[in-house]
């Protein structure tokens, strides 16, 4: 058996009434495992809608596509268990635990309860080769390197002609933090030489955001895996 | 010297609740103010929390960010909305803003029609895969618009260590769950034909096409076709 992770969105029809919060709890109940929850209204502003995560185990042999058609027709039924109608389902997605940590901030639930949590953001910067680029390698050795740089908690993937990298920082806003990210970065690529790539993708997110668009539980489920089977490097204190 | 061009740049803000709380007409002329300078803006929520859409020039992503912030502060301020805190920032090339929604709009009066993304890998001991390959996968898959990257997604001139790759194309199907069973199929079938068998599925993913094409950043696909059209 293996989880997966499921990220269902159900948009309602337009002139639905909202969702009341017993329905998002008995929608809850009849999902299976461990780890869900359900983000009303739907954190990435598709439409009027709700966004529901949540873990699925699916027997072994699988992949993500028969486990994510198992899953959402699981889904189905426990929206209509629970009474909710009149809704479509606009998006899935889903991933092994691993995969999904491409995307997912570590060390989340550590900084969410802290005292400074409203100075921490989640940086993630994307630089690509360019065709003045001395050179356009990237070796997993300099990926380690980058990432002591970018401090605790960082991760990140690399092949030649692209680095991307997510990371924490402190700041008083998302424009401060990648001010503050983005400096930080190009310090640290300089001093691994690779001092003339471009940034073509910059994102910042605060800690309240993150646990938004989170999925809980992945940190554990990627972190019991064999380090070297993640499709992101760990910041070497992870390994 | 580093061009200066145009990113998509997101920002999502929140008014704080010891401030007024901004009027929709106000969001709407701040907006508005954005488009006049460079075109195409959207929207999305409101009241104290709403997350504006627009482009902006940079030398890169980082300071597309910053300038975009600035001019939407200024606007802000004249339009006499509050000061805003923003909670996300996110700027990306046009080739980041557009790539996966190839084909979104065509197909928006289509009942039936799925995008469906997937992730595969190569499976322990089995050589990188190069651009001969994906072109076999590419052919072998019988979508228009199909889509096949060596890299998870958007930027387009990566060179990938040929270990996975991410196809997205069109499915006709009743509902998710069929969708995600029928590209299955059909990228099994064609990785078959490409002489890939045994790759693993890791990243599965659907939409509708109407949310595909609401999740494409607004005039990216405008903006692409001019480029094209430039460059020809």
């Amino acid at each position: 058996m293996s989880e997966w992770s499921a990220l269902v969105t159900a948009l309602q029809h337009a002139g639905t009434p909202p969702i009341t919060q017993q329905q998002i709890q008995d929608v809850l109940a009849a999902l299976p495992g461990a780890d869900k929850w359900i983000q009303y209204p739907s954190a990435s502003g598709r439409g009027h809608g709700f966004e529901t995560r949540f873990w699925w185990e699916a027997p072994d042999p699988s992949d993500a596509a028969t486990a994510g058609a198992d899953a959402v027709e699981r889904y189905m039924e426990a929206v209509a268990a629970a009474g909710v109608t009149e809704i479509e389902v606009a998006f899935v997605h889903v991933t092994s635990p691993g995969e999904r940590l491409t995307e997912g901030p570590l060390g989340l639930d550590r900084r969410l309860g802290a005292q400074d949590a409203a100075r921490t953001w989640h940086v993630m910067q994307r630089s690509i080769s360019t065709p003045e680029s001395r050179d356009r390698t990237f070796l997993s050795e300099q990926l380690d390197e980058l990432l002591e740089r970018l401090g605790p908690d960082s991760t990140g993937h690399a092949r030649d002609g692209m680095v991307e990298v997510r990371f924490w920082v402190d700041a008083s806003d998302a424009i401060d933090a990648s001010a503050v990210g983005s400096e930080l970065f190009r310090k640290a690529m300089t001093e691994i030489g690779r001092p003339d790539w471009r940034t073509v993708r910059d994102q910042a997110t605060s800690v309240a955001e993150a646990a938004r668009l989170a999925y809980l539980g992945v940190e554990r489920r990627a972190l019991a895996a064999d380090p070297a089977s993640l499709p992101v490097r760990l910041h070497p204190a992870l390994r | 010297m580093t061009d200066i061009v145009e990113w998509g740049v997101l920002l999502k803000c929140h008014a704080p609740t010891d401030a007024h709380e901004p009027s929709k007409g106000a969001l709407e002329r701040m907006v508005a103010a954005l488009s006049s300078r460079q075109g195409d803006t959207r929207l999305t929520g409101g009241g104290r929390d709403f997350t504006v859409w627009f482009w902006w020039s940079g030398t890169d992503a980082s300071d597309a960010v910053r300038a975009g912030a600035h001019a939407l502060r200024e606007v802000a301020a004249r339009e006499g909305l509050p000061p805003l805190h923003v909670v996300r920032s996110h700027a990306a090339s046009i080739n980041g803003r557009v790539s996966p929604f190839r084909g979104a709009r065509e197909r928006l009066s289509a009942p039936g029609v799925w995008s469906v993304s997937y992730r595969a890998q190569r499976p322990r001991g089995a050589p990188a895969i190069g651009a001969t390959e994906l072109d076999r996968v590419r052919a072998a898959l019988r979508s228009t618009d199909a889509l096949v990257t060596l890299h998870s997604d958007k930027e387009k001139m990566l060179v990938s260590d040929g270990s996975a790759f991410t196809a997205r194309f069109w499915v006709d199907a009743p509902d998710p769950a069929s969708a995600l069973r029928v590209g299955r199929a059909e990228l099994l079938g064609a990785l078959a034909e490409a002489g890939l068998a045994g790759w693993t599925i890791v990243r599965a993913q659907t939409v509708t096409a109407a949310a595909r094409y609401g999740d494409t950043f607004p005039g990216a696909y405008e903006r692409t076709l001019r480029a094209d059209e430039e460059t020809r």
